[in-house]
């Protein structure tokens, strides 16, 4: 589900700041943080950056593959490439076992580096994509996710690539661009506590209001 | 024409705000329950679940499903004792187009949300379509959200906005408010 098509769920966020109007800018900064796939002889479990909306795969990123009209569309993709904890398990048991005597700490450190790195050859990377749409006529940015992990890739990622940091468009931005005074507005007691009179409410919060 | 560009304010203070949110979409049940869910030119309904939390000390939530959840007098109670509402499923129209879609309180994050049909065909088109559906949904809670925000700021909240929502808790609950 994103962008394309599907339902819909985003988090929205504002640019904070000048926003840059130069497209070729733009796409030097997505260019630079495009994703790196993991080479599965090194030892990167996860790696993270852009990749075109349309296709996952691909990671040549020109104009026209992220423009669309007054909006620039990408995907964040996160790449891991972890060997299941269990067959690594069972492969540094049976391994050890062939010692014929108790390992050292150190032994098996080292034979089950040497197991998930055999490993990590036969295995596939798992492949997840986040779409993200940045109307740059109103610099609103809309992100398919709700998720703390990947929105903290994401402020990263896009202050890395553009420069920009992303506000979240939330109640108390709302308040502010409405030209309402933030400073008197504290919670209504009412919608903490209780409403006098009304089953729930602490009976000391009675007590206090009488 | 284009809408005009937003501009942030550099302001932390500004991130603590998620009791505007509960309140908002509380005050939306409010308003929706005494008919009254019409804001200009679209109206806002609930739809089958709704979820309550208090503020503190309150380790559990209350999650109501069910064709009227959001109407029912266990979700006026929960109100009446202090829990305001977290997220809830809500339906916009507008015309003869429907929005349906889920709405975090704290964030005003919208999930799982369900376009009007597309009209157009082709695939460029149709993504551009689908980005200004989703900007007019946004402007619509937005704009909800500033109406909330307007009877919140005047000294008229106090005086008779919160007298007003007890009253509708009163009657739902059906307690002799005489009493």
């Amino acid at each position: 589900m994103g962008a394309l098509k599907g339902s819909v769920t985003v988090r929205r966020f504002l640019i904070k700041g000048p926003e840059p109007n130069d497209r070729n800018r733009l796409m030097k900064g997505i260019r630079a943080h495009a994703l790196v796939p993991i080479d599965p002889r090194g030892d990167v479990e996860r790696s993270h950056g852009w990749a075109a909306l349309e296709d996952l795969h691909d990671l040549d990123l020109s104009s026209e593959k992220v423009f669309f009209g007054e909006a620039l569309a990408l995907a964040l993709r996160v790449d891991t490439l972890r060997p299941p904890g269990a067959v690594v398990k069972r492969m540094v048991e049976e391994g050890l076992k062939a010692l014929g005597r108790r390992p050292t700490k150190a032994e098996k450190r080292a034979y089950k580096a040497e197991v998930v790195k055999k490993l990590r050859l036969q295995a596939f990377p798992s492949i997840r994509g986040t779409d993200l749409v940045w109307n740059l006529d109103t610099g609103r940015v809309l992100f398919w996710s709700h998720s703390r992990r990947l929105t903290d890739l994401l402020l990263d990622l896009f202050k890395k690539s553009f420069g920009l940091e992303l506000v979240a468009d939330g109640p108390g931005q709302l308040t502010k661009r409405a030209g309402l005074s933030t400073a008197p507005l504290a919670p209504t007691a009412e919608m903490v506590l209780g409403f006098p009179g009304l089953p729930g409410r602490p009976a000391d919060m009675e007590d206090a209001d009488a | 024409m284009p809408e005009a560009k937003l501009r942030i304010e550099d302001d932390a203070e500004l991130e603590d705000l998620a009791f505007l949110g509960r309140e908002f979409l509380t005050w939306l049940l409010w308003r929706v329950d005494r008919g009254e869910g019409t804001f200009g030119d679209f109206s806002v309904s609930f739809g089958t679940r709704v979820r309550l939390k208090g503020v503190s000390g309150d380790a559990t939530d209350a999650i109501l499903k069910g064709g009227a959840a959001a109407h029912s007098s266990a979700a006026r109670a929960a109100v009446g004792a202090g829990r305001t509402l977290r997220d809830a499923d809500l339906r916009i129209v507008r015309g003869d187009r429907e929005w349906r879609f889920g709405l975090d309180a704290e964030t005003l994050d919208l999930r799982a949300v369900k376009l009007p049909a597309l009209l157009t065909e082709e695939d460029d088109d149709r993504f551009l379509e689908r980005m200004a559906l989703i900007d007019e949904l946004d402007g619509m809670v937005k704009e909800a959200f500033l109406e909330f925000l307007r009877d919140r700021s005047r000294p008229a909240w106090n005086r008779s906005v919160l007298p007003a929502l007890r009253d509708w808790l009163v009657d739902g609950l059906r307690i002799d408010n005489r009493a």
